[in-house]
């Protein structure tokens, strides 16, 4: 098991899990997938990389107004008025940089982010620092998991943030634990999960068991009869409760993924 | 007023708080986290179906040459062997490779990748969206939800989990941003970076510390960041779903957020 990912819905503990895999396996690596705070003490930076992502840049001396890049910008990115690219709409495809006639608009590569290589104790931890408001979580996560698989086999913690970035995350994985919460939530993102890791193998832990009874029923169902392995089961409890019980299901966990 | 209501951790408390300020406010709930909407209205009144382009590859009109492979930003084609790989879910449909390719190879079709819906729940009015496909078109559903159904003059945005710009992005149209958080370890790290969000966009921002059990004292960080902090919401043990009822207590509390937010304007 090379690439290991831990998902899941909020509140579910993943966190904690990470921290008690980590705690077994001193020289396994690790990468977070957060990226807004700074590096957290204790890790220490050993590289730091500028991070960019492609943008439009136009040349307004050469423009000459035509409008064909706002008109066919397939994300509505460019604005009408004054043809403003807005870089929270803006994928960076180069679709304008193609059409535009008078070839007024260039793809530039813009800083968004660091790379962070840091270590802990033996263990090699990738991170990544996002600038304030900039976009590029997907991209950032598939960085740091193209940087972290150098020195696989590794662990990734995932934030509870579910849109494409998921599919970055998940894509190419080899195990994912899917941390679930007795919430209608659990249930599209079950099937997401499987869908978006069709090849990996699926553990999934139940937290936070005993607050809803219907939904646990009909969840437990769900993930049997998707013949997905279920790794522990765990009540309500509290943070000092919840690290006790997740020394028992790391060890199960590294047994089952052979690491 | 339009309300962008951010967290930076999932599960602190944006869905109670969007639906206890629609109540205050009487004003509709965006739900924009459409990879996971939490908020789904229970009766659904109006719902559709989002189609979105995405590219389509003819294999057998492909010669190889390799040009899409170049040009894609998002990896969706790739040559391996003697084959183009077409990764569908990477598919942005922007259509670069359509433009390019020099045997026609490639086509952009309609595809259904998303539903929104309008409907209440508990007399809230709730619009929100969900992507269906495994595609990567978050944007589009957040677009045709704003479409289909344009904001009214007071409105509360649920932005998905993150102070990224992926979270920020469905926010436009935000008058004020509110952070909702819970008291951990890196509280004032969290404060401060959104004191520098609020102040690169040029707006206010509050912050709502949730689920708190011993005093937490954060007034002096958001002064000294630019911004309001309306205070802070108890730990309420076993509280599930409406806010205004398990905390009656809390009339001081929303007079300060009203006040602020309408004070403003």
């Amino acid at each position: 098991m090379a690439e290991v990912a831990i998902a899941g819905l909020p509140q579910s503990g993943k966190t904690l899990f990470f921290r008690a895999v980590l705690e077994l396996r001193p020289t396994l690596t690790a990468a977070d997938a957060r990226f807004e705070l700074p590096v957290e003490e204790g890790l220490e930076i050993i590289k730091k990389e500028p991070f960019k992502l492609p943008v439009p840049v136009r040349n307004y001396l050469v423009c000459a107004g035509c409008a064909l890049c706002q008109k066919s910008c397939p994300f509505g990115a460019i604005y009408e008025e004054d043809l403003w690219i807005d870089l929270l709409e803006c994928e960076g495809c180069g679709l304008c940089v193609h059409l535009c006639p008078n070839k007024a608009l260039q793809l530039a590569n813009m800083q968004v982010a660091e790379l962070i290589e840091a270590r802990e104790g033996e263990r090699k931890f990738f991170k990544a620092q996002l600038f304030p408001g900039a976009r590029g979580t997907p991209q950032l996560v598939k960085a740091i998991r193209e940087q972290a698989r150098k020195e696989a086999p590794y662990l990734l913690d995932l934030p509870s943030y579910h849109g494409k970035f998921l599919l970055y995350a998940l894509d190419g994985t080899d195990l994912v634990v899917l941390f679930l919460t007795p919430e209608e939530q659990a249930f599209p993102l079950l099937k997401r999960v499987s869908y978006l890791a069709p090849r990996a193998r699926l553990l999934v832990v139940l937290s936070r068991m005993g607050t809803n009874q219907t939904v646990e029923e009909a969840l437990k169902k769900e993930i049997s009869s998707r013949g997905i392995e279920v790794l522990g089961e765990l009540p309500l409890m509290s943070e000092e409760e919840l690290k006790g019980a997740f020394q028992e299901t790391a060890q199960k966990f590294l047994a089952l993924a052979n690491l | 007023m339009i309300i962008g209501l951010l967290s930076l951790r999932g599960g602190v408390g944006r869905s109670v708080l969007s639906r206890a300020l629609a109540q205050k406010f009487s004003a509709p709930v965006y739900e924009l986290e459409v990879g996971l909407p939490k908020l789904w209205p229970a009766e659904e009144k109006e719902k559709e179906v989002v189609w979105g382009r995405l590219s389509r590859f003819k294999r057998e009109k492909c010669d190889l040459c390799g040009d899409c492979v170049k040009q894609c930003q998002f990896g969706a084609l790739s040559l391996e062997g003697e084959t183009i790989k077409h990764r569908g879910p990477f598919c942005h449909g922007c259509g670069l490779c359509k433009e390019i390719c020099p045997k026609k190879a490639i086509e952009l079709k309609e595809y259904q990748v998303g539903e929104i819906v309008y409907g209440t729940t508990d007399g809230i009015e709730l619009f929100a969206g969900r992507l269906l496909r495994r595609t990567p078109l978050e944007g589009t559903v957040i677009k045709k939800l704003k479409e289909r159904f344009p904001l009214p003059s007071r409105a509360i945005l649920k932005a998905p989990c993150g102070l990224h710009g992926e979270a920020l992005s469905g926010l436009k149209e935000a008058e004020a941003l509110i952070l909702v958080t819970q008291p951990w370890d890196r509280l004032t790290e969290e404060i401060k970076l959104f004191g520098e969000l609020t102040q690169g966009l040029g707006l206010g921002g509050m912050v709502i510390v949730n689920q708190v059990r011993e005093e937490v004292s954060v007034a002096s960080w958001c002064t000294a960041y630019g911004l309001f902090y309306a205070g802070e919401i108890p730990y309420l043990p076993g509280f599930q779903g409406d806010l205004l009822k398990a905390w009656p207590e809390g009339e001081a509390f929303w007079d300060r957020v009203r006040q602020h937010l309408e004070g403003g304007k």
